[in-house]
């Protein structure tokens, strides 16, 4: 469930073995590709093999059609987003929910749970306000947040006040999966 | 729900600016961001931007290499009530989504302008038997070979729609000085007879007409499109990446398979799309390397430093990718 990188300072940390999905064709799929890295993760390596017998395999197709993202402008990120994903996903109840914290991700990391945070990562970048982009949290340190991003790369390593103000410019904002074995019978 | 919570509550900045976010996110997507609020009266005004993303892909690694972001600003206006938090005003999904493709497109233009600029004459030099179809080289060849057109005569048979077609080519040929009208006759234009005294052959004074056209008429380029439009296409896929880049950078074959497809959606174009490349390469517009075991195209080193000198052709997008 769990494997060990190296942090920047060369110190050896864990991280969730979360697979990472790169996005360089197409833009605008950042909040999919977490999905399904974060599905895939569920699926495959999750101790909870309950868990992992109900999540279903569905490939990026799929998830951008339940999600109904859409060219240019992305995934609309609402209830309605989180209502058809619990409705479509068994094993896995999602949750949007703003003004995260980092401890809140952290529990979860401890429970072996990945969180897909919306931070701006132009701002990260280049200090420009510009796109909500998803990542996959799949680690935390003293130092660092380690996040597989779909547009930069697997296991890449944020400064806690690089992700901070970044995170802020999207209000905190996270989709938090909490697993379930009940069977969500026609959904919500 | 948040609008509720806000009703006879006067709306702040950051109250504005997150209703406006909530209300993109929510019927938009993620993309688009909204910018600072600013308040005329007792209404707030957010504009709608978008950072457009570009990933980089570094294809020995296969790895993320750079995202870089267009700025494309004001693609639209949110307006809520300062006292009530209630969106008075609002932009369709469809206004910012057209918008965010006419910027893309306009990118794409003005890139390709540039390119065909300084690029006139390797553009002239491909095959004309793998031209699309183009009235302007069916006039070119005419008045080199019969030395002069009578519209009222030549073009009589032809259906209205071929005809317009034709006329619309002439008087561009006409505008650059390659042809001359008196009355109802076309002539070649001083341009074309300078061109017709240096070569012997017609297709010599041919290629060298359009590399004339192409370099004197790049804003026509919607016109230089129906000319070379597939071989356009496919370069300025290339020079777009480098320039949004900053540097020449070799995309693999999927990555411009999908691209062009994005233009020519009939699956005939697949099937050309490696001569396309191959007759690129031989002109010196595009060049093959072949990087950790992978076939890849780039943009001619030197051709792309001409066309990234091209300051005020570039000057309109320069800002929007600097950004």
């Amino acid at each position: 469930m769990r494997r060990k990188i190296l942090d920047p300072m060369t110190n050896q940390i864990e991280v969730l073995k979360v697979p990472w999905y790169p996005q360089q064709d197409v833009e605008w799929t950042c909040v999919v590709n977490s999905l399904k890295m974060c599905l895939e993760y569920m699926k495959n390596t999750y101790n909870n093999r309950a868990t992992r017998e109900i999540i279903p395999n569905m490939n990026i197709d799929e998830i951008m059609k339940i999600t109904h993202t859409r060219r240019f402008a992305g995934t609309v990120v609402d209830s309605n987003f989180v209502r058809n994903l619990n409705s479509n996903i068994e094993g896995i109840t999602f949750s949007l929910e703003q003004d995260v914290d980092i401890n809140k991700l952290k529990i979860k990391l401890e429970k072996g749970i990945p969180s897909i945070a919306i931070y701006n990562c132009e701002y990260l970048i280049y200090g420009i306000r510009g796109a909500g982009h998803a990542g996959v949290i799949i680690g935390v340190t003293e130092n660092d947040i380690v996040i597989n991003n779909p547009w930069l790369g697997s296991e890449y390593f944020v400064a806690h006040e690089d992700f901070v103000p970044a995170w802020e410019l999207e209000f905190n904002q996270a989709i938090l999966l909490e697993p379930d074995t009940q069977s969500k019978l026609g959904g919500e | 729900m948040i609008q509720e919570q806000l009703v006879d509550l006067p709306v702040d900045e950051r109250n504005a600016e997150k209703i406006a976010y909530n209300w993109i996110k929510g019927n938009i997507g993620n993309i688009p961001h909204v910018g600072n609020p600013t308040l005329k009266g007792e209404i707030w005004s957010v504009p709608v931007h978008v950072n457009y993303p570009r990933i980089f892909k570094d294809i020995s690694t296969d790895r993320p290499q750079k995202v870089r972001f267009m700025s494309f600003k004001n693609l639209g206006e949110i307006k809520i009530d300062a006292n009530k938090g209630l969106i008075i005003d609002k932009p369709t999904f469809y206004d910012i989504t057209h918008k965010i493709n006419e910027n893309l497109n306009f990118v794409q233009r003005t890139v390709q302008k540039a390119l065909v600029k300084v690029g006139a004459n390797k553009f002239a030099e491909l095959p004309f038997s793998s031209h699309m179809h183009s009235p302007m080289l069916d006039i070119l060849s005419w008045i080199l070979v019969n030395d002069r057109i009578d519209l009222s005569i030549d073009f009589e048979q032809i259906n209205e729609d071929e005809r317009n077609k034709y006329y619309q080519n002439i008087e561009l040929l006409i505008k650059y000085g390659l042809l001359e009208m008196e009355g109802d006759i076309l002539i070649p234009g001083n341009y074309l007879i300078e061109i017709e005294s240096k070569d012997n052959h017609y297709h010599e004074k041919l290629s060298k007409a359009l590399s004339f056209f192409f370099e004197q008429g790049y804003e026509e380029i919607e016109s230089i499109f129906q000319v070379i439009g597939p071989h356009l296409t496919i370069s300025s896929i290339c020079y777009e990446q480098s320039f949004e880049f900053g540097s020449v950078i070799p995309l693999n074959y999927s990555e411009i398979e999908s691209a062009f497809m994005k233009t020519y959606r009939a699956e005939i174009k697949r099937i050309k799309l490696p001569r396309y490349l191959v007759q690129l390469e031989a002109v010196d517009i595009l060049e093959s390397k072949t990087i950790a075991g992978t076939v890849t195209w780039s943009a001619n080193n030197n051709l792309f430093n001409k066309m990234c000198s091209e300051k005020e052709v570039l000057e309109p997008i320069t800002a929007l990718i600097e950004a």
